[in-house]
Parts: C-alpha cells; structure tokens; sequence
C-alpha cells in the first residue's frame, strides 16, 4: 500500500569530488583527501586530524586511565591496522598532552581458511601479518580460533616470538579442535547463522585471551562505517536491544569491557590513513568474499550500504547516529547463554510470539513445545541461529531439549 | 513426488508459506492465516465489543482482504463490532475510478456500508490538480498527508471511534528501516505500535488506529486473496513512488529471500530498542490552524495547502529559510483559519457537526 507519509527523505547528492580548486581547509595547502563536501586537507592537516580524533575518542569517555593494560585486537585488516599504526605512532610522541599513556599489547587471532583459497596465498597473508607485528614496538601475542575449543590444560595463546605457523607442536595449533570447530560451522545451513557463530565465537575467545591475560580494556578496530552496516545487519537479525551494547564505545557484556577507539573514522579516512602512512593492512577472506551479495544478510548490507552511500554520502553517519540514540537494556535481565546478551522481556503481542504461533500452528506442534518465556535461555536471534543447525533426520527435534542445540558445551 | 502438507499430514501441499517456509494445503493455510490474525487481535487487544469500526478500504489487496477477514473473524469470534468500509477518492484519474469499483463489488459481497470521500471535497484540490500544479515530483507526500487527515476527517464524519489499516509486517518493517536510515528517531519509536492514539499516549491521529496485519507477510495475503479468489484492484499508483523508499522496499525483499525470518525479525527490533531518554521528542500539539495533532504550530497539510494557493509548492516538502517565513508569517497574522482551512473543521466542532465541507 502506498505509504508515502515521510516528507524528510535524504536527498542525492552529486558524487564528492577533489576539486582542484580546493585547498586545505586549515593552511590552504596542496590537497590530500576530502573527507566530506567541504573538508579538504593536506597531508600534514589530515594527520594531525586523525591522530586528534583517534586520541579525543578515547579521551572523550575518561574511562582509559594512564599505565591501563589494554588487549588490542588485530585483524590485519584496515580498520585494526590504521588502530595499531595510530597507537603506536601516539606512544612516541614527543608532547606530552598528545602522548597515549596506556600500556597496550596486541592480540592477532589467527583465522580458519574460510574462502578455500590457496596454501600459497594463505602462507603469504599469514607472513605479511606476522613480519608487521615483528616490526611493531609493543609485545604481540598471537591464537587462533580453533582455541574456543582448546583443552582445558593447554594454553589458549602464544608469545610472537614462541610462534612458528609450521611447528606442529605449538601449542595454538590443535588438528582436533580444528576439525571440531570446522564441524559446527558446517553444522550450520545458512552463510548468515554461519558468521553470526564466527562473531561470536571470536568475541569469546578474545575475552578468553584478556581474561588469562588481566588486561583492563580491549580495543576493536571498528570503524564507523562498518558500525553502520553491522548495525543495519543486527536489525534485521532481531538484535534490537543489543545495538547499544555491540555498537556503542563501550561494550560491558562480559567480563573484560571492550571499548572501540576507531568508531568515529569512516572507511575513506582509514584508508587514506593508511595510504599516508604506508601501512598495507592484510584483507581476511570470509565466507562469503568471493561468493554473490544474497550469499548472507552481512554481505547483502554491505553492498546496499555501499550503494546507498554513493548517491547519499551521509547514510552510514546518519546510521551511525541513529545508533547512539538508542538506550542500553536494563541489565538485570537474563543474560544469552551463546552470545551473553540480555534476552528481551516477554511480551504477550509480539513479533516473537508471532513467529512461534506460526511456526506451531503450521507444523503442528503441541503447545507445550513452545516457550512460555520462563525458561529461555537464548536471546531471540540465537534462537534464529540455533534452529538452523541441521539436525540428524533420525531424531525429531521436538523430543529435544533446547540444550542439545547449544554450540558450546 | 508431490508433497504432503506439514500441517494435516494428508492433503497435497500446494504452497510453501512464505513465513515460514512450511509446505501447506489450501485449508490449513487459511487456517493459520485466519488465526494468526485473531490471535494479534486478541493478544494486542485490539478491539472492545461495541466498538464502530471503518475499514479503510482502497481496493487493493490490503485493504480488500482486510474487510474480508474482519467480517469473517468478527462473525467466527462474535467481537461485536460494527464494521464500515471508508473509501478516500484522491482524484487521479484511472486510478480511483477502477479501484472505487473494486471498493462498491466489496461493499456488495461484504455486506458493509460504504463512505466515500474525496480530497476535492476536503481540501479543495485533487491530486490531478496538484499535479497540474506542482508536477510529478513529491506528490506522493501530498497524497500521504491528506490521506492521514483524510481518514480521521471520515471517520469522525461516520461516527467510528477506531480505524483499522491494511498495513502488513512488510509494510512495517521497511518503516523501520526507513527510520534508521533517515535518522528519525520519533517515528522509529512509535512506527512498531500495533496502536496509536488511545489512552494516554496520545499520537499523531485524532480517531485511534490499529493494524491487525502487523505480523502478516505481503506475500501471505497475495496468497490468501488468490486461493480465496477475492476481488481486488492491483496497480501501483501512477504518481512515481519514492525512488528513496523504492531502494529500501527491495533491499527488505532481498533479506526476506535470504532468511524468511527477517521481517519479522526486523519487526522484532523495532519493538526491543529503546530510546534515549536524553533524547527530545517533538511534543505533539493542535494545528493553529485547523486543530489536527501536529508537532508544529501549524500542521503539514496546513503548510501544504498554503504552498498550493501561493504557488511555493515545495512548502511542507524541503525545509527552507521560505518555509519559516511563511510559517512566522502565518502564526503573527492571526488568521486561525483561511477558507480552505475550514473544510477540515475544528475538532470541538466536529464533535457536534458532522457536516465538513465548506
Ligand atoms: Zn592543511
Ligand atoms: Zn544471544
Ligand atoms: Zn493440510
């Protein structure tokens, strides 16, 4: 039905240029990047903007105190790699006002081999990645995914240094709780539930890490454009009340707050960053890199968010901002047993009982199958996700209790 | 191999439920679709017994499945309700002339009184008029303004003390989407009410309204209508849609082909979020001019119409320095109401007349 109530729709604006007319907007010097229509800066400008912005993000909130011991989160790719550059660029400062006065050590998880790409390219990732935090001045460490399942006895990371990729015997490379790992990414139907698990489970395991570790804070390189399409990507997997928590500079679900100093940087400035200052960040494939934008709601986001940014250039801010509006959910509520989110209060009209009736009323199942509320212990999205593992078809799932449906013992 | 329907387990299944994707025979999809529907109705209580009731009916399928269900679950569940159909004509040529026919077949098959009102008839323009005047673009704004304060108007006029809306789940979820992308923080707050405008949260329309196909897919209702070989107008309007709200409504049916859920689940969200309570709302107020609830001192429809008369069309549309003035303008020169103002009567007078044309 036609709808059309909404007067403030966003208007296109013609594609941004660099104008050659323009000049910095601070010393009118020669050029480097416009950020948005009217801000052209210099190569001198522009880093003195980035190195502000990173260090009044983390100022802003007075929650890093000096000599805090923090876990940074290194990817590789651009976003945690511009982080690494601007912390360790903010710790030799001379002035003292601009120096970073933190302690922070890196944490790089080594990632399964998702896109099936070559030994080759595999090997040459890993190396660009491990030569880059021999470079760095601040203590690495590296694991690897396979370690949520790591046993119990064994240690779930290594010093750089302990770090040999073709040492069978080091202690983060574990064949079984690989294939173990392997397995329950297979169990899964969907490339969405299947990055909704990976998510999870490095959010877990980086807590893991910090917690063995007794780091203060943790430091995710989350720009604000890949804030924006996440958080788009959470709304339409029913993850309403967690946007705050997941999205926000402070994340205190668990039990090491992660905080997220690069969320004010948008995509372009990381990456002109990076070209400034001639860091290479090494790109991880994902299940659905080389695979159709429909391949998950993840990747069909990005590509939409991608598109819509080209004809209106303020989307992802606006997303972004849309964001930071929202309220945390009250924290008494039961936490998610797999992704430790408050689960939503029940309510009696709702799009949750809706699905269920309909789920029950066209496969008809006993209303005892469905949940009355009292005994959840999944928050509504990892519901979704749970109820697409693939069960064996010798056992019928409504003799199963929700339990057996858990991805983690 | 034909497929046993997951429901009865006996008849041959001959449609996959877009919801949920289960196989189903014809008679248990009517049967999950008729009871998911009054299961909202009665979980979301929406109705009281001896409440009046206009349908807003525009013959399309929507609307015309709405009137359909709320006369066969009305009947099966004994709400006692008194049930209208209320039709507004915006006066575009080719488009209402079938569609109205549609609405007069329903009023025939349903056995529902019909109402019928024009924009002409409210606001002095029709939308062929407006078009003639402002051009093809925007129009949809208007349309959508003064069909808002178009359904209240007829509804007041017939004595109803609720409205209900064809507006299904994807209708809602792409509002969401809609609202976060546009940073509207207020309407994406009150976009997921299954009600607006009773009791003390007052909303943005004067008579309360109610969606019963808040949880209903588009594509379950296609399918309803066409098993149940109901009679109904499909075109688009042939005022371009927004090409904005185009983008937003295709990528919602991409993430519906990826996961089946995700309507819902989008619907889900927009129900869970919750607001800052640092952040300002607009405080709803009355319209200087002709009293609708508005959250500026004169309201949208108002602003419009004055922009029509003066030949500043984009009045209402763009946000300008032109639009305040005119705004300024009219709060200082006292004149609560112009002539076409008064066709949409104050609302303490229309408690008492129900004549609104002037
Ligand atoms: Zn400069
Ligand atoms: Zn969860
Ligand atoms: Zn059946």
């Amino acid at each position: 039905m036609c709808s059309n109530l909404d007067t403030d729709i966003p208007v296109a604006l013609s594609k941004i240029k660099l104008d050659q007319l323009q000049f910095c907007k601070r010393c009118q010097g020669k050029p480097f990047v416009v950020i948005q229509r009217k801000d052209v800066f210099c190569r001198d400008c522009f880093y003195e903007y980035g190195s502000h912005k990173f260090r009044s993000t983390i100022g802003k909130t007075r929650k890093v105190k000096p000599g805090d011991r923090i876990l940074v989160a290194f990817s590789g790719g651009a976003g945690s790699s511009a982080m690494l550059d601007m912390i360790e660029d903010g710790l030799n400062k001379s002035a003292n006002h601009k120096k970073l006065m933190f302690s922070p050590t890196i944490l790089y998880i080594r990632e399964l081999n998702y896109a099936n790409e070559s030994d080759a390219i595999i090997t040459q990732k890993t190396h660009k990645i491990v030569e880059r935090l021999k470079k760095s001045c601040l203590s690495s460490m590296i694991s690897s995914m396979e370690m949520i399942y790591q046993d119990k006895e064994k240690p779930t990371f290594v010093d750089l240094g302990d770090f040999d990729p073709l040492d069978k015997d080091c202690p983060i490379i574990n064949d079984k709780a690989q294939s173990k790992f392997w397995s329950k990414i297979n169990s899964l139907s969907t490339d969405t539930s299947k990055e909704d698990f990976l998510r999870i489970s490095r959010q877990q395991l980086i807590q893991k890490v910090a917690t063995a570790g007794n780091f203060k804070y943790i430091f995710v390189g989350n720009t604000c454009t890949k804030t924006a399409i996440q958080m788009l990507t959470d709304l339409a997997q029913g993850k309403g009340s967690q946007i705050t928590s997941e999205h926000s500079f402070t994340d205190s679900r668990f039990n090491v707050e992660i905080l997220k100093p690069m969320r004010e940087f948008i995509k372009k400035e990381v990456l002109f960053w990076n070209i400034l200052r001639g860091t290479e960040p090494v790109e991880w494939s994902t299940i659905t890199t080389f695979k159709s934008n429909k391949a998950s709601l993840m990747k069909l986001t990005e590509s939409y968010i991608n598109g819509l940014e080209h004809d209106f250039p303020a989307t992802v801010y606006t997303i972004f901002k849309t964001g930071n509006k929202l309220k945390f959910p009250d924290p008494n509520g039961v936490i998610c047993k797999l992704c430790k989110s408050v689960i939503d209060p029940e309510q009696r009209c709702s799009a949750s009982n809706a699905l269920q009736l309909s789920h029950q009323l066209s496969k008809n199942l006993d209303d005892v199958f469905i949940n009355d509320g009292s005994d959840r212990i999944l928050c509504y999205s990892c519901n979704n996700l749970v109820n697409e593992i693939k069960i064996d078809s010798t056992v019928s799932p409504q003799k199963l209790g929700i339990a057996d449906y858990l991805l983690y013992d | 191999m034909p497929l046993n329907c997951a429901r009865c387990k006996a008849a041959r299944a001959i449609l996959k439920r877009p919801k949920t994707r289960d196989a189903l025979c014809k008679e248990c999809f009517f049967h999950c679709f008729e009871n998911e529907i009054h299961n909202t109705i009665v979980e979301g209580n929406l109705f009281k017994p001896g409440d009046k009731v206009a349908i807003g009916a525009s013959g399309g399928k929507d609307s015309t499945v709405l009137a359909y269900i709320m006369k066969l679950l009305n009947e099966r569940h004994n709400y006692r309700l008194n049930l209208v159909l209320l039709s507004i004509d915006e006066g575009i040529t080719g488009y209402r002339d079938d569609s109205l026919e549609t609405v007069k077949q329903n009023q025939k098959d349903y056995a529902l009184p019909l109402t019928i009102l024009s924009y002409k008839d409210l606001y002095g323009w029709s939308m062929d008029d407006i078009v003639r005047q402002i051009g093809k673009k925007n129009n949809c704004t208007f349309c959508g303004v003064f069909r808002r304060q178009a359904l209240d108007r007829g509804a007041i006029k017939l004595g109803c003390n609720l409205i209900v809306t064809g507006h299904n789940a994807d209708d809602i979820a792409e509002t969401i989407l809609m609202n976060v992308l546009r940073g509207d923080i207020a309407r994406l707050k009150r976009c997921t009410a299954i009600k607006t405008g009773s009791g003390d949260n007052p909303e943005e329309n004067v008579v309360p309204r109610c969606k019963p196909f808040k949880y209903t897919y588009e594509k379950e209702i296609v399918m309803y209508a066409y098993f149940k070989k109901l009679h109904y107008f499909s075109t688009e309007c042939i005022y371009a849609p927004n090409a904005y709200r185009g983008h937003v409504r295709s990528y919602l049916k991409d993430l519906e082909s990826i996961r089946s859920s995700a309507i819902l689940d989008i619907i889900h969200s927009g129900e869970v979020l919750a607001v800052d309570e640092g952040i300002k709302l607009p405080v709803l107020g009355a319209c200087e001019r002709c009293s609708y609830i508005s959250s500026q001192r004169i309201c949208k429809a108002c602003v419009m119409l004055e922009g029509l008369s003066k030949g500043l069309p984009k009045l209402g549309i763009v946000k300008s320095s032109k639009v305040k003035m005119i705004k300024r303008e009219a709060i200082t020169d006292g004149k609560k109401c112009d002539e076409k103002c008064c066709s949409f009567t104050c609302k303490s007078e229309t408690d008492n007349k129900t004549n609104c044309k002037s």
